[in-house]
Order: structure tokens, then sequence, then C-alpha cells
């Protein structure tokens, strides 16, 4: 085996659905590539008349020179459909997930993966005369800012996401949690979702409205990360958030008096998800990845785990999606062997599976599930809306009758 | 691995990246990471260490260290990037080995207790109006 080109990484998804036709979607995306290449996302989903069903987004290849996510990605999918289809249960390492599980998270769950957000940057990237600049690569290949040098190509995708992104002004001064200047390595674009990549992943979010988890699949320091980047987090003022203008110009800094608000419940939600990922890496071969919230250090803006956490702020009839980053190898090295790499995807995987079995809904919410969804079906069945909707008989019935009382009101009124 | 090496090994050329491990005192990290042109991956990280020193990892040119090193900072290089990137070009996969979407790619997980082949027709099988949302 050997790492995935951007050709295969396609035509390994089209491959699956091929092999799986009716547990599997191909998903176009519908914004193509500066370079022209169209990408592919996939949907396993075994049971579609389960109406319940979480979804899960995993994504990777964000960063061109970060190798190994989309063979991770697409691996995950392989072990899934490959173990759900034999009856099989899976092991990666010392952690292994029963025949039950693997059989409850394909029937029960949308599993979504789109191993490369940015091809054009992996083709850059693996270009076989790699010169060094373009070797550690990180960015698209977007020009449009680069005043025709090529040094200057390129927009940070994971700095182009809609949070808080005019870092400039809503960050403090003389912060840099991503960079105006075409140059850097963080170069933010011209607008928030200005790049059709980050447009990607927002447009495949959108589809899946019963959302709960994003994982953002980067390398390489061994992490687990929640939200929110920009800041600290608190959790007991709603008033100190990225919604809030007032705040611009004080985020950023650590342990001053700017944090950013995550209610209670749903902090301990991220952490317990975050958790289980760890724990689940762990078990694998002993890896010790920390799980801990994305601002450690330094801010970050327009990241995408902390734009999918967004989402249930800014609209709250939406259902909650947490958002993580996985930075998986924690030597702080982009290009491992294979060799290296095929732990690392038995790691990493694990850790993915573990969270797919966290986000499986259990039993009673299953059976639940049916009994609502007959409910309903008998329901309407028996009060058709064209009898009792708002302008059948029985309705009329009821406004005619209504009209009587209040006319005999009046005549009584009148005596 | 990382390969410990601070000298230049053979096939190093002059804007090879290294990835470095830089020694700071927290205090320190805003003023380095705000002058800008310093790549940290994405989101900065600092191995903590006693007395407020860690370790916080960067990925830096030849010339970049040097100022770092000009500027009193204790830097340690841990690999040369680009050089594990050519030597990794060889692990890159050439032309298509799924053909297009003919070969499924196998995966790495051990598979156990499989009872035979399921099929591909999940239980229950969908009535008419439960068919999925068409996706393009």
């Amino acid at each position: 085996m050997k790492f995935l080109n951007v050709v295969e990484i396609e035509s390994a998804l089209v491959a699956l659905n091929n092999r799986f036709p009716t547990l599997t979607q191909r998903i176009n995306l519908p914004n193509g590539t500066y370079e022209g290449r169209q990408s592919l996302a996939l949907l396993i989903r075994g049971n579609p008349s389960f109406d319940c069903r979480p979804a899960l987004v995993f994504v990777s290849g964000v960063h061109a020179r970060e190798w190994g996510g989309p063979d991770i990605l697409v691996n995950l999918a392989t072990d899934l459909l490959e173990a759900y289809t034999t009856n099989a249960g899976l092991a990666y390492g010392g952690k292994s997930f029963s025949a039950d599980e693997v059989r409850s998270i394909v029937n029960q769950t949308d599993v979504v993966v789109f191993p490369d957000i940015n091809p054009d940057g992996r083709a850059y990237s693996m270009a076989a005369a790699a010169e060094s600049p373009q070797a550690c690569w990180r960015k698209n290949r977007n020009p449009a800012s680069s005043g025709g040098v090529a040094s200057r190509i390129g927009v940070d995708v994971n700095r182009n996401y809609d949070f808080l992104w005019n870092f400039p002004v809503t960050f403090a001064p003389l912060l840099a949690p991503a960079s105006t200047d075409p140059s850097e390595d963080t170069f933010y674009g011209t607008g928030p979702f200005s790049e059709p990549e980050s447009r990607n992943v927002q447009w495949l979010v959108d589809r899946f409205p019963r959302a709960r988890y994003f994982v953002d699949v980067h390398s390489c320091t061994g992490h687990v990360l929640y939200p929110w980047g920009d800041d600290q987090n608190q959790t007991t003022d709603p008033s100190m958030s990225f919604m809030n203008s007032a705040c611009d110009g004080k985020r950023g800094v650590e342990n001053d008096a700017y944090r950013d608000y995550v209610p209670p419940a749903r902090l301990i939600e991220l952490q317990t998800a975050a958790a289980v990922m760890r724990d689940g890496i762990f078990a694998v071969r002993g890896q010790s990845y920390l799980s801990q919230q994305g601002f450690s250090l330094y801010p970050t803006s327009g990241t995408s785990e902390d734009w999918a956490f967004t989402r249930e702020f800014l609209d709250p009839s939406r259902v909650k999606l947490s958002g993580f980053v996985i930075e998986f190898n924690k030597d702080y090295d982009f290009f491992p062997t294979w060799a290296e790499m095929v732990d690392l995807i038995l790691d990493i995987d694990a850790g993915l599976v573990a969270l797919c079995v966290h986000a499986t809904p259990g039993r009673w919410a299953v059976t639940l599930c049916w009994i609502m969804k007959r409910f309903w079906s008998l329901w309407h069945r028996v009060f058709k809306p064209e009898l009792w909707g708002p302008y059948g008989p029985w309705d009329r019935m009821a406004r005619y009758i209504g009209r009587i009382g209040t006319s005999v009101g009046r005549l009584i009124g009148r005596k | 691995m990382p390969d410990n090496s601070d000298k230049a090994p053979g096939d190093e050329r002059d804007d090879d990246i290294f990835a470095v491990r830089v020694r700071v005192r927290k205090a320190q990290i805003d003023e380095l990471l705000s002058r800008g042109g310093l790549d940290y991956g994405d989101h900065p990280h600092l191995s903590e260490g006693p007395e407020g020193i860690g370790q916080l990892g960067l990925f830096v040119s030849r010339a970049q260290i040097d100022d770092l090193r000009g500027d009193g900072y204790e830097v340690e290089i841990t690999s040369n990037q680009s050089a594990r990137l050519r030597e990794r070009l060889e692990e890159v996969g050439q032309g298509d080995r799924f053909e297009g979407g003919r070969i499924p790619p196998r995966g790495l997980g051990r598979k156990i207790g499989g009872r035979g082949p399921r099929g591909q027709q999940p239980p229950p099988s969908p009535g008419p109006d439960d068919e999925p949302e068409p996706l393009s």
C-alpha cells in the first residue's frame, strides 16, 4: 500500500459506491476548485427508513501537506462497509467494536466522509518534482490575491470559514489568528467562504440537518480539539460571545476579561465526545493524545470546527452540531512513512468509530422514534388535513358555530 | 520519527522547511507568533515544561532558524520536512489503483467474528416513502 493520490481518493469512493450501492450514496460537491477539480464525498446510510438517525460528518485533506488525512477517512468508510456486509466486528490493535455496534452505526446513523477538501493543494504537494516551497504547501491554489507572484498563491481554507473571519476587527490588536498577507500560510482569503473548498464543506453540512458531530482531521500534534479557538471558554455570561460585536477588539488574549460563551451542558458534551475519541485512539496502541479546547496558547479565527459550533447559536432551531479537530501524529511530522501511517490510520479510525458508537441512538431512542413515526402516520390518516385542516369541513363548521355563538351573544347583550 | 539532527543532511536545499521546537516562556509566545511569518501548523501547541518554560513546535526555514537563534531563542531541529517529503514521494500511489472505481479498496481494520456475507439489503427494507433524498 501507498499514500492515496488525488485521483485514487475519488476513485476509491466511486469503487465503494459501486461495491455497496444500497448502503452508500455518492455526493458530488457543487463547487469546482480553481484547477477545475470536482470533489466527492460518500454517505453511508444502511437503513433509510430510520428517520431519527444523527449524521456524523468527517472531513480531511484541507491542508495539502497533511497527507494522511484522506487515507484515514477512505479506510474508515471501507472498514465500516466491509464489516457490516460480513456481519463482522472491527478491531484496530487493542480496540475492538462488536458486530452489533457496527450494524447499529450503519443502520442508525448517517456517516459522511469528505476525504479531500483541497485536491489542488494535495496534487501540488505530491507533484513528483516537488521543490521545497511546495513540499510543505498548506493552502489551496487560488491565485486571485497573488498579483502574479507564485509564493503568494493560495488561501488557507481553514481560516476562511465564517467564524470571526474579519480578525483585524474582531480580535485584540496585534494578534494574528490568521493573516491578511497572501504570502503567509494562514492567509484568510477575500471574505468568509470566499473559497470553493470551504463552501463545499458548508454545503455538505447543510445537506445533513441532523448532523450532530463534525470532525476535521489534521496533522500533526496529537490532539483532539473542541471549540472555541478564539479565546478561553466560559459558561456563565451568554452576552460575552462571538455574536456580540461589542466584544470586538477584545478577543484572543489569554487570562483577560473576555472569554467566549459555551452553555454548560454543551461544554460537557464537547468534552465527553472529545474524550471518547481520545480514549478510542489510546486503546489501539497506547498513543496519548490530549483532548482540550482549541484555544490553548494563541487564538485562531475562521476555522471549520468553530464555524460548525456557531450554527446552533445563530439559529437555535438547528440540531446541535459539535465541531472537533483531530491532529494525528504526535511527532510533528507531516510525512510519516507509509508503515508509520498504517499505525496512524488504525489509531484515528478507532477514535472515529468510537465517536460513531457514542453518537448511535440507543434502543429506547430507536423505539421511541418508531412509535412516533407510526403515531403521526396514524394521526394523519384519522385526522386527514383535508378534513381537519384550516379549510376542511370540521374547521368550517367550528367557525360557523363560533359565528352563531357570537351573534347569539350580541342578541343577548342587546336585550 | 524525528531525525533529531541539527546538521545539514547531504540533500538539504536552501529553502527546505524544518520542524523545530523552540524553547520559550509562555509570555514570549504572543510576541513570537504575532510577528508573522512563523508557521505553527493549524493550532500552536506548547509542550509545557518546568518553570513556565515549554517547547513550541514550528515549521521554519534555515534562515528563520538563524533569526530565532539570533534573537536568543533555543531552537532544536527535529526533522527536515522537505527532505522527508522528497523521500516519501516514492510512497505515493501512481496512476489509479482502483481503476476509476472498478476495484474497491480494502480496509486495514481487522474484521472479527464475521458470520458470512450479510448481502447489501439492510433490514428492514425501506418502503417507497422512505427513499433517501437524492444527492447530486
